[in-house]
């Protein structure tokens, strides 16, 4: 469903990953990694339903789960001694440091599954092309060219099946040298076509002048709000992270949760950025199942 | 600009660069730093490509290679690290040279993704790709290259190199002291899966290249594409 925070600028949703993939990497505090996993959780679902989500979960979880276990088998460190498996001392610490890190990674993965629905290969052109023109266009053509690759293929596929060489029931060996002749055909013909392609490029003024988007996203004032709140709350959240408010140790002593007025301040600027696009699709959900038509 | 404007706009981009990587480095936060780090190992490449004059046959030539690499990647997604896209990666290099093998490599990585999904991954795979390609470019007029056996044991040996790069990802941000064991369970426990990469260069290689390079060096010196400046 393309609405509410997928139809942001794109720049905006940019700069949104850009913040919470850093603050992913760089918050080790426990109670920030919990609310950001809910917040891209409920991101996900709010998006496709959880589709997207599904589908990668088990893996994620599987590295995450691989993580946190062998962190304490690896490292010693700390001062609070649990007990003690093949000689080696298993402490409290690097038990927490093992699950606050599988929990970062795991919030990197699923922002990760998130950012992929929302910055579309389109977005992700149109936020390149000022940067690097050449490197955009060259990403859009190889893009153009997958599908007509696989095209292709199927028709190569056809004529030899035509003229008898793909028998189904041939044996291996067989089948596996026309295989590569499908393959070799696929290329002489496709690098072939690239040139033409580029010759009738070249004609109709390729690298004339400056090329313009074809696409473009106008900055409407839903989109100035929002950049606003996003630059008030992000410069909290950068300032707060350089001056360590919310910096948890774990080593060489498990610190224990300390509530002081400017943690609060930072943890309330980072959730309002972190539920940006939760609220903005919400809203979205919201009017549609209330608008009530006036006619 | 002029040239002095040019120097300090750069200068004060490759200071803010640096004392950023000081700080990222003087927190011990190695995962930032290191994508960081990753980004600056592959600017230099992409820079040349956006200010060299290019004719539009070389710049769609490496965009089809790109392309071919990146759709093998696909129907091979299922088995890990099984793929032909190292492999036409290196025929394009020794053929085309290395900063066509780069480009290539990491755009393959780049389109690929966007049907397999981002990650944290992708500028890894940009760059190892990239890498095998480029590495590939550079000794492809030794005698070593020239040979089956040469080129064999270069894709055997990047298949391991490849996936002990791309251990390197998570490795670094996320132990807590990295330690010789730590890498080395690391590498043990993706053994099975380098071997594999491994070992489906060495069955493409030996199969295919001959054929593959016969096939790019018709196309490049019917069209005279990506010689002189790149020899």
């Amino acid at each position: 469903m393309i609405h509410g925070f997928s139809t942001l600028h794109p720049r905006l949703c940019f700069a949104y990953f850009a913040v919470l993939l850093l603050a992913c990497m760089m918050y080790t505090h426990p109670v920030y990694s919990v609310l950001t996993l809910i917040g891209i959780v409920v991101l996900n679902l709010s998006l496709d339903g959880g589709r997207a989500l599904k589908k990668g979960i088990k893996g994620y979880l599987i590295i995450a789960i691989i993580i946190f276990v062998s962190n304490p088998l690896f490292s010693s460190r700390g001062a609070t001694i649990l007990g003690y498996v093949f000689d080696r001392p298993i402490t409290l610490e690097s038990i927490a440091y093992g699950a606050l890190f599988a929990l970062s990674l795991l919030n990197i993965l699923l922002a990760f599954v998130a950012y992929n629905l929302v910055i579309t290969p389109e977005k992700l052109l149109y936020l390149l092309t000022p940067i690097a023109p050449r490197t955009a266009f060259i990403i859009t053509v190889t893009l153009r060219f997958v599908p007509l690759l696989t095209r292709r293929l199927k028709q190569i596929m056809t004529v030899q099946r035509v003229l008898g060489y793909l028998h189904p029931r041939a044996n291996k060996r067989h089948l596996m040298r026309e295989g590569m002749e499908t393959l070799h055909t696929l290329i002489s013909w496709s690098l072939e076509e690239a040139l033409q392609t580029a010759s009738s490029m070249r004609a109709r003024g390729y690298g004339i002048g400056k090329r313009t988007s074809s696409v473009s996203y106008p900055m409407d004032r839903r989109d100035i709000l929002v950049f606003w709140i996003m630059v008030v709350t992000g410069a909290n959240i950068v300032i707060g992270g350089l001056f360590g408010v919310n910096r948890f140790q774990v080593y060489p002593r498990l610190q224990s949760l300390e509530w002081s007025p400017q943690l609060w301040l930072h943890l309330i600027c980072y959730l309002i950025f972190v539920f940006i696009p939760i609220v903005m699709n919400g809203k979205e959900e919201l009017l549609w199942r209330t608008i009530k038509s006036k006619m | 600009m002029g040239k002095m404007k040019r120097m300090l706009y750069f200068g004060s981009l490759a200071a803010a660069i640096v004392v950023l990587a000081v700080v990222l480095w003087m927190d011990k936060y190695y995962m930032p730093l290191s994508f960081l780090m990753i980004g600056l190992a592959m600017l230099p490449f992409y820079i040349r490509f956006e200010r060299k004059t290019m004719k539009a046959e070389e710049i769609l030539l490496i965009a089809m290679l790109g392309a071919i690499a990146a759709v093998s990647r696909v129907p091979f997604a299922p088995l890990p690290s099984v793929q032909p896209t190292s492999f036409v990666i290196m025929m394009s290099a020794l053929v085309f040279g290395p900063e066509v093998g780069f480009l290539v490599g990491s755009i393959a990585a780049v389109v690929s993704n966007i049907f397999l999904g981002q990650g944290p991954w992708t500028p890894w795979q940009m760059f190892c790709w990239g890498m095998i390609g480029f590495t590939a470019g550079l000794l492809r007029n030794t005698r070593f290259m020239k040979s089956l056996w040469g080129k064999n044991i270069f894709g055997f040996s990047w298949g391991f190199l490849f996936g002990w790069i791309m251990n390197l990802w998570f490795l670094i941000g996320m132990y807590d002291h990295l330690s010789w064991k730590v890498f080395a369970s690391a590498y043990v426990a993706s053994f099975y899966f380098d071997l594999a990469h491994a070992l489906s260069n060495v069955f493409f290689i030996s199969i295919f290249s001959a054929i593959w390079l016969k096939i790019l060096l018709r196309v490049k010196s019917k069209y005279g594409l990506l010689d002189s400046e790149l020899a």
